[in-house]
């Protein structure tokens, strides 16, 4: 501590002897009372658009005029400062702010304070917490950044190992780019640009719009040149993406009507359709902002200051009814929200964890970004995720990829293209193993050296536990895409999930699977027979990703499927509850396509002798039809064969092959 | 005659009382009466001398002479010891434990030799024998518990050394010797403690860089930075508490200063490769990554297959980010045997 005092005083007394306060005085400039008189008039409008409109972008233009004619000015310096402190510039503030001390380090009581916050800004913790404890206003408030200070030492000794990297020039520009949102694959990406471009006005800041841009990765995971989505950008209005879901098919966004709403779109044959308000979000006068959809669409994370009279934001939660229309809003629990400012939400593709930034819990300085998880009805301590993501400035719009493995986020820090940029986080995990070599002569007399290794070993953190789904649907003899529903299902309890739609121009699709269910992914498109698929993931199941090209078949008379979520007992030709919703699936085609008739077959492996296997697979077969009967489908229409292991699709050397032939077929015979 | 040999066993016990712990002393006996010893003493000058088939010609007319003389028996298992013929050595002092009624020397002298060929449960077994004779000899207790220690039987090596302390209380080796056994034991608490006492009855730098490391293992840092340079201001040879120092630097995030006393480590000892290792972790700590390379590329031009270089040569190149190298370097390292280096090549290097 005494260094740091000596060191203060020393840096005092020699910016002392290089300028002096200098008055907007006659006295001061004699020979040039008229740029002295547009001074004090710059200055004075200024003060209006600070004390009276609170404006504090038009007060700092003014004050910076003034100062042109004379930087030294404790006064002048001190007030430009805090103008770029309420407009969150922080670091442009803070060279007036050191000037202003500099010309006169008693020229207020708040300046102590406000020394504390540059210093902490910079990460010279020591020095912010001299400055705290000296300042004699705004102790509560130096108390606070105290403790921050406290949290940022302890931070930055553990640091998180990451590469953090410009995303380039394709995305950023020279003006501010920020919130960058990704799909669940991290090949897609939104974000809010108050770029230049064709058509955009400027705002009443002076700078232009905010618009809505997207980016994709090429071949060689290279980000493409970014693009205006236009529809979903309005005229005269900031429009900034907040969310997105996991497969890019809906986007929320904010525009700056009514005070601050958010408003969904979903996309239609490559385009996003015209953007509605989320009218059960947004409330009246009051801010929302930042939206998240959880992994299944059915629930809607946002932050609003709608509870709050003084504009601090708490993350709420919204969800889907049976009508598929959002209710039911509900405040997310005080582990999560505090007292403070909580401003951005990210929900990850695992279905329980969530990134939020937030001001209110246990940070380093400005908003820091946490995580917590959902597990037993709770959520859990939110957990910062350290330095460098996290720093004393504002770290906010934080996005990590599915696997875990990248994040993205804005930052104004240096060497970027101007203004924000945003930068890619490329997690490197926990420390690598280390084995260092000491050695100590143990014993006294042996001359018996004993050499130790140390190892050095970090807890390996779980990566996300999801399974991502991702391709393409196409018709089987065409290859053209199909639009289609696919619908997700546990098996185990037969409830419907989620709904999701593979792109009407693309056909592709995304989903995530969270660990701990038995899925079926059922794929269906008019006219095509229905594709059904089962992903059994244990709790224990580790992250992957499966890309798969769905091939539907047309609805005509030869084509057959595999029902592949049609379950028997161990030898038996009982239906296990399990098969419930994939022989709905079949009754419901028959239903809807009353003139056809199929037959419905029974396959095994070639374990056992051929006449039990032949009788085993007739009766599971005749298990099939007789439900479908009992549920009202004519017996004429179905017919059940049992061809034992005479038509196997795959090898039966192994157990995947003869998995594969243990099957249920459904086939079109008329 | 009477008084002869009584200075003859005096001169032994002496002898054997400081045998094993230091260089092996030689003996001379001041007497000129009677002629076994002269030719003992003729012995002894040829031995210094290196003449050893004459010095052995002298013994074994000695010994021809008077059958019981421990010295010619000793300083000929010495000599036969010295030209490597171990088990002559062996059996010279056998044919003294026949002759001579104290049976614990000889059993002592005989573990003596094969504790010195490195057959310590040979060693142990006379030892056992020694001590059965005589439950007091010191020198025998030590030697097995030092010897309990190497074989890390370290509760028998602690009872051993327990006995050692209670013959002799001042013995600040013994209470190091037990530390250390404990320490090994995990007892760092207790091993401190006896640290302690050799400390109080010695200020030895060995001492205080052992009490260091025990408290390196209570993450005592702060106080195992205190020890080591004790260490170092008492002996400013003494390495490993340089080097130990330095790695105790790296836990308290001190890289530089990490760096300054590896540095200072290899130029006490120049082929010090545990401090050329540390210092590239220091390196990379310090993310001077380049430097940290350049370590670790040398020790691997000393010995191309040691594991951890490869290890940590790897995790540098990460950072640097040379993913390739960095892949081929663990990979080599997980074919060493470092099972971590496996899981790095499983989920970086092994495309998904």
């Amino acid at each position: 501590m005494k260094k740091i005092i000596s060191t203060i005083i020393i840096l005092s007394f020699y910016s002392f002897l290089f300028s002096q306060n200098t008055s907007f005085t006659k006295a001061s400039f004699p020979e040039k009372g008229k740029e002295l008189k547009a001074a004090l008039k710059n200055i004075k409008k200024g003060s209006k658009a600070f004390d009276k409109e609170a404006d504090y972008r038009n007060a700092a233009f003014y004050f910076l005029k003034a100062n042109e004619f004379n930087p030294n000015n404790a006064e002048l310096n001190y007030k430009i400062f805090l103008c770029y402190n309420h407009l969150r510039k922080k670091e442009e503030g803070f060279t007036y702010l050191d000037k202003a001390f500099n010309l006169d380090s008693n020229l207020n009581a708040d300046i102590t304070f406000y020394r504390g916050t540059m210093h902490q800004y910079y990460c010279n913790f020591d020095t912010a917490i001299y400055y705290y404890t000296i300042a004699s206003t705004m102790r509560e408030q130096a108390a606070k950044h105290i403790k921050e200070c406290n949290t940022g030492k302890q931070l930055i000794e553990n640091e998180v190992r990451c590469f953090i990297d410009n995303v380039g020039e394709n995305i950023n520009s020279k003006a501010d780019d920020y919130n960058p949102i990704i799909t669940a694959d991290g090949k897609t990406m939104y974000f809010t640009s108050r770029r230049e471009g064709k058509g955009i006005k400027l705002a009443d800041d002076g700078r232009y719009f905010e618009n809505i841009y997207t980016s994709t990765k090429d071949e060689n995971n290279q980000w493409t040149k970014a693009t205006l989505v236009s529809e979903l950008n309005a005229s005269e209005v900031h429009s900034a993406v907040q969310g997105l879901s996991n497969d890019g098919q809906k986007i929320i966004i904010y525009r700056g009507d009514n005070n601050g709403d958010l408003f969904e779109s979903e996309k239609r044959k490559g385009k996003f359709s015209k953007p509605k308000s989320i009218k059960e979000v947004n409330k009246n006068g009051r801010h929302e902002a930042s939206a998240s959809y959880s992994f299944d669409n059915k629930t809607l994370y946002f932050c609003s200051d709608r509870k709050n009279a003084d504009d601090k934001h708490d993350i709420y939660k919204i969800t889907k009814n049976m009508k598929d229309k959002w209710e039911n809003i509900e405040i997310l629990s005080n582990v999560i929200n505090t007292n403070e400012d909580e401003r951005t939400i990210f929900a990850h593709p695992d279905g329980k964890t969530i990134y939020f930034s937030s001001n209110g819990h246990d940070g380093m300085g400005g908003y820091d970004i946490y995580s917590s998880t959902f597990e037993n009805g709770n959520w859990t301590k939110p957990v910062n995720l350290g330095y460098p993501i996290n720093t004393p400035g504002d770290d906010v719009y934080f996005v990590i990829t599915a696997d875990g493995k990248y994040g993205y986020y804005s930052s104004d820090k240096a060497g970027g293209y101007g203004g924000n940029d945003i930068y890619m986080i490329t997690f490197l995990g926990p420390e690598k193993l280390f084995v260092y070599n000491t050695e100590d002569n143990l014993l006294a007399n042996t001359g018996k050296s004993f050499l130790h290794t140390k190892s050095i070993k970090s807890i390996e953190l779980e990566p996300p536990k999801l399974t991502l789904l991702k391709g393409k649907v196409i018709d089987e003899d065409t290859k053209e895409p199909l639009f289609s529903n696919i619908e997700l299902y546990d098996l185990n309890t037969d409830e419907l999930l989620a709904t999701f739609e593979s792109d009407e121009e693309t056909g592709r699709f995304l989903l995530s699977l969270p660990s701990g269910k038995n899925y079926s992914v059922n794929v269906k498109a008019e006219g095509y027979l229905f594709l059904s698929q089962n992903f059994n993931l244990p709790d224990s199941a580790s992250y992957q990703e499966i890309e798969q090209i769905i091939e539907l078949k047309k609805l005509v008379v030869g084509k057959e499927i595999v029902l592949n979520n049609i379950f028997f007992e161990f030898n038996k030709a009982t239906l296990l509850k399990e098969s419930k919703i994939e022989l709905d699936n079949v009754y419901k085609l028959l239903t809807d396509n009353p003139n056809i008739y199929v037959e419905i077959s029974g396959h095994t492996d070639n374990v056992g002798s051929a006449s039990y296997n032949k009788k085993l697979s007739q009766e599971r077969a005749n298990s099939v039809v007789n439900y479908l009967i009992e549920k009202g489908i004519t017996k004429d229409r179905l017919t059940a064969s049992g061809y034992g292991f005479d038509k196997p699709i795959a090898p039966n050397t192994t157990e995947e092959g003869r998995q594969k032939n243990r099957r249920t077929e459904f086939k079109i015979v008329k | 005659m009477k008084k002869y040999f009584l200075l003859t066993i005096i001169s032994f016990l002496l002898f054997s009382f400081t045998y094993g712990q230091k260089k092996e002393k030689i003996i001379v006996i001041k007497s000129t009466e009677h002629q076994a010893e002269r030719l003992y003493n003729d012995a002894v000058k040829s031995y210094e001398s290196k003449q050893y088939a004459e010095a052995i010609d002298f013994l074994n007319q000695s010994l021809k002479i008077n059958d019981s003389l421990a010295t010619s028996y000793h300083l000929l298992s010495i000599i036969q010891q010295e030209m490597g013929n171990k088990q002559a050595a062996i059996q010279t002092l056998q044919t003294y434990s026949k002759a001579t009624q104290h049976k614990d020397t000889a059993a002592y002298m005989i573990a003596q030799v094969f504790y010195g060929d490195n057959n310590l449960d040979s060693a142990s077994s006379y030892l056992n024998y020694c001590i059965s004779k005589n439950p007091s000899y010191f020198n025998a207790l030590y030697l097995l518990g030092n010897i309990n220690f190497e074989q890390e039987k370290y509760n028998d090596a602690i009872s051993n050394y327990t006995k050692v302390i209670n013959i002799s209380t001042t013995s600040a080796d013994a209470y190091n010797d037990r530390a250390s056994a404990k320490r090994m034991l995990e007892k760092y608490d207790e091993a401190i403690e006896d640290y302690n006492m050799a400390i109080t009855l010695k200020k030895n730098a060995l001492f205080y860089n052992n009490r260091g490391s025990a408290k390196m293992k209570l993450e005592k840092y702060d106080e195992a930075i205190e020890d080591y340079t004790t260490a170092i201001l008492l002996d400013s040879n003494c390495y490993q508490a340089i080097n130990n120092r330095g790695v105790a630097k790296i836990e308290k995030k001190d890289y530089k200063g990490a760096i300054e006393d590896f540095n200072l480590c290899v130029k006490r000892k120049k082929d010090y490769y545990a401090a050329i290792n540390n210092r590239g972790i220091a390196y990379y700590k310090n993310k001077r990554y380049k430097e940290a390379i350049e370590d670790f590329n040398f020790i691997l031009s000393v010995n191309p297959s040691e594991a951890s270089a490869y290890l940590h040569r790897g995790n540098t190149k990460e950072m640097l980010r040379d993913n390739e190298g960095a892949c081929s370097d663990w990979k080599k390292a997980a074919e060493l045997g470092i099972e971590e280096a496996e899981g790095y090549v499983k989920k970086q290097c092994e495309k998904q």
